[in-house]
């Protein structure tokens, strides 16, 4: 059976974009969230088996979620999703242990198959 | 900027101009030579690259153009093989001329001004880089450089772990590819010591970046670190190369290992630059704490006698045997500092040897030996022009012409050699040549021309002491005079300028076969060991490098020892007649002495034993010159025999003995020469 993705996201354009790339593939959407908070709840009700996250969100960005995700749970998969242009925080998630990163805008391929990436590597 | 800073920084880049311009020349002879080679051109690229950044940012425009417009070139030549040719090398040895002279203009605060050379230059440039329009990347240097040592080390610290270059090309993935090489990096940083990267620092990198490479050091093998990168990387092919790899030059482009002797680039070796005048400061310090060690030594002999109930006199006693120490390793120290291989000037020849070759219409083939021997920075700058004036010689009068070669039977291509060596306490410096050589017979008969020998005298000479009429002044061989060399004043010049740093030229030839011209220096002239003697109330500094024994003469043994042969003393020693000399009598001081010690010296193979009444023993002694008062119409006149003074422990002075000097005014004139007395 399909494994569980989280989806955390602001904008619920993305949202609904990663969703359908991720139904078609026969992955389970575990929720959306979107924000870091919401993130957080999420992770410990649903226990994915890898979280899509924004970097840019309000309340509490994508970074910060990741670190305390990762503090809950360190064999977490996380990665980021963030515009183009902001290599800088990609390269502080990579630094606080995201997994890889997607950028934006995004073409399905490739959300594929980073996505396969993380879920079959350690 | 501050005046000041302004000052520094100028300062700093003049400095730094001067090394990339001679990596540069450099560079171009041997493109010219050996044709398009990476390493050369990559060489070149990063120190026009280099020229340019920091002329650009002194403002220095049309410094930083043209080196612009070399650095074009140059990406051209990598990226497009097979397009170097005889317009590109003059193309750039002008360039460098023109860039030199643009360096003077700015040692001396000279302001730009239109330069239609420099146009003329951007334009041939500009022609020659626009023959194919194809736009390539600026900044495409690409290597990780590991130096050979570096290489060793990594292999002898890392046994029991591997050592891995990887690298890949991002081609596939257009954006953000500095983000996969990051991740990678991120990844692999989990999993042993990351070495190196290109680029060096990939968390400033930003967008673009098509290639990556690095190199790590792991306990895992590589099948894990292939896993561990696969998961980064989507799509795109990477290379993992083991050490043995890299030591079979499997690596790749993307990896160098660098010699170190074609420039010290030097990212293994930290150095700073210091004013050589510093340096100097601190030699003159370290002499006078020398000199004040001495003295404390001196003091501590009276103290150790007289108070050995004195505690204070014994902490004092136990401290200076320390103070002793230490200052011989800071002189030692310093001296290091000022040691410079002769290299740094040997690169400086092959330019030279290149333009006089082409103006004489000569073939020449210049070969270095011995580049890194070390000598006294100071006495090295001092050897430069001579040097320039031999090389010259060597080309215009020594090497034939190619045809006339052929003709003889001998290679066109005439070979000419700068080797340098040490021998004992010398550091020899040659000038050879495989050229026509110097015929005995003709600087006899130019000399006795010139007046500079008499019939008789040139008869009874042989052919090693006619060589050495060349080295008179106002001697010339050659038939010709031009602007290169022959000018009449010349070898007689390279004699009087090494002998000034206590150096010997020498010259050997063989007619038809060629010249060997030699400076033979002193490996340092301020501080040096010596053997203090004494005779009638003086004492004398001999230079411990000049001495090979000294022997106890009393009246039981003083028969066997000292002979006379032809009615002048000798000494037999380890099966050697050798001509003896009392010192006493050399600088008529008065009566000579039969019992005392014979010290036997000798330079370059040629001996003298010295008697002397008394040996005071061995002392670090400082050099200091008598230039100023001794030497032809100076105040002591000429005074054979003594090369300089030092400043004994006790304060007192002594002079020093030149044993050269001595063996000469023997050879000369036996006991006949004229000779001034000498007590002090």
């Amino acid at each position: 059976m399909g494994k569980k993705i989280l989806i955390v996201d602001d904008a619920s354009f993305m949202r609904l974009n990663l969703r359908n790339i991720l139904e078609s593939q026969d992955y389970e959407v575990a929720g959306e969230a979107t924000n870091g908070n919401e993130a957080i709840k999420l992770y410990k009700e649903t226990e994915p088996d890898l979280v899509t996250m924004d970097i840019t969100m309000p309340e509490k960005d994508g970074i910060t979620a990741m670190k305390e995700i990762l503090e809950i749970d360190s064999s977490a998969r996380v990665l980021v999703i963030s515009a183009m242009g902001q290599e800088a925080y990609i390269k502080k998630a990579i630094v606080a242990g995201a997994k890889h990163f997607i950028v934006k805008p995004f073409k399905k391929d490739n959300v594929v198959q980073v996505i396969e990436k993380v879920l079959n590597g350690g | 900027m501050e005046n000041i800073d302004f000052e520094k920084f100028k300062k700093l880049f003049l400095q730094e101009a001067d090394e990339q311009l001679e990596i540069m020349e450099k560079a171009v002879m041997q493109l010219e030579e050996n044709g398009e080679e990476r390493e050369i051109i990559d060489e070149f690229f990063r120190m026009a690259h280099s020229l340019k950044g920091s002329a650009g940012s002194m403002g220095y425009t049309p410094i930083a153009n043209l080196t612009h417009e070399m650095e074009n070139v140059l990406d051209k030549l990598r990226n497009s093989p097979g397009i170097l040719s005889d317009d590109i090398i003059d193309l750039l040895f002008i360039s460098l001329d023109t860039l030199k002279h643009l360096r003077e203009n700015v040692e001396k605060g000279l302001p730009e001004t239109e330069n239609p050379e420099i146009d003329h230059l951007l334009q041939r440039f500009g022609e020659i880089t626009s023959k194919d329009s194809e736009k390539k990347e600026t900044d495409i240097d690409k290597k990780i450089y590991l130096t050979s040592q570096e290489l060793k080390n990594l292999k002898e610290k890392n046994q029991e772990k591997n050592v891995f270059f990887i690298c890949f090309e991002l081609i596939h993935q257009k954006e953000m590819q500095s983000m996969v090489a990051f991740l990678v990096l991120n990844n692999l940083k989990d999993e042993g010591e990351i070495i190196k990267t290109y680029p060096p620092h990939l968390d400033e990198v930003e967008g673009d970046l098509p290639f990556f490479s690095m190199l790590i050091c792991t306990e895992k093998q590589t099948d894990e670190i292939s896993r561990v990168i696969g998961q980064s990387l989507e799509n795109e092919e990477f290379k993992i190369y083991t050490l043995e790899d890299i030591e079979n030059g499997k690596s790749g482009e993307y990896f160098q290992e660098v010699k170190e002797s074609f420039s010290q680039r030097g990212e293994s070796r930290e150095s700073i630059r210091v004013d050589i005048e510093k340096v100097d400061q601190l030699m003159k310090l370290v002499g006078e704490l020398v000199i004040d060690k001495e003295r404390l030594l001196e003091i501590s002999k009276g103290i150790k006698a007289n108070s050995r109930d004195n505690l204070e006199a014994q902490a004092l006693l136990q401290t200076i045997p320390h103070v002793d120490f230490i200052a011989t390793e800071l002189h030692e120290s310093v001296m290091d500092i000022r040691m410079y291989p002769v290299g740094s000037i040997f690169k400086r020849f092959p330019r030279l040897v290149r333009d006089i070759s082409r103006q004489t219409g000569k073939d020449v083939k210049l070969k270095f030996s011995g580049e890194d021997t070390e000598l006294d920075r100071t006495i090295l700058q001092e050897v430069f022009d001579p040097l320039v004036h031999l090389v010259r010689n060597a080309i215009d009068h020594g090497i034939e012409t190619p045809d006339r070669r052929e003709k003889e039977g001998k290679p066109s291509q005439g070979l000419l050699a700068l080797n340098a060596w040490q021998e004992e306490n010398n550091i020899i410096i040659e000038v050879k040549d495989d050229g026509a050589g110097v015929d005995p017979e003709k600087i006899k008969s130019r000399a006795l021309e010139k007046g500079l020998i008499t019939a008789k005298e040139g008869e009874e000479m042989d052919s090693e002491s006619l060589l050495e009429l060349i080295l008179e002044p106002g001697f010339s061989t050659s038939e010709t005079v031009n602007d290169l060399s022959g000018r009449g004043v010349g070898m007689d010049v390279v004699r009087t300028n090494i002998e000034k740093l206590d150096g010997e030229v020498e010259i050997t030839s063989q007619p038809g076969e060629g010249t060997s011209i030699k400076i033979v220096l002193p490996l340092t002239l301020a501080i040096v060991q010596a053997l203090m003697v004494r005779e009638k109330g003086n004492d004398y500094a001999i230079p411990l490098s000049a001495i090979f024994e000294t022997i106890l003469v009393n009246k039981n043994n003083r028969r066997e020892v000292i002979k006379t042969v032809k009615s002048r003393e000798v000494v037999t020693w380890r099966e050697q007649v050798i001509p003896l000399i009392r010192l006493g009598e050399f600088f008529q001081l008065g009566n000579s002495h039969e019992e005392g010690f014979l010290i036997i010296g000798g330079v370059k193979g040629r001996m003298v034993a010295i008697m002397v009444e008394g040996v005071i023993g061995e002392q670090e002694i400082v050099v200091k010159s008598l230039g100023d008062f001794m030497g032809k119409d100076k105040l002591f006149g000429e005074i054979p025999g003594i090369s300089g003074a030092t400043i004994k422990g006790n304060g007192e002075v002594a002079l020093i003995l030149d044993i050269q000097g001595i063996l000469k005014s023997f050879k000369k004139g036996g006991d006949s020469v004229e000779r001034q007395s000498t007590g002090c």
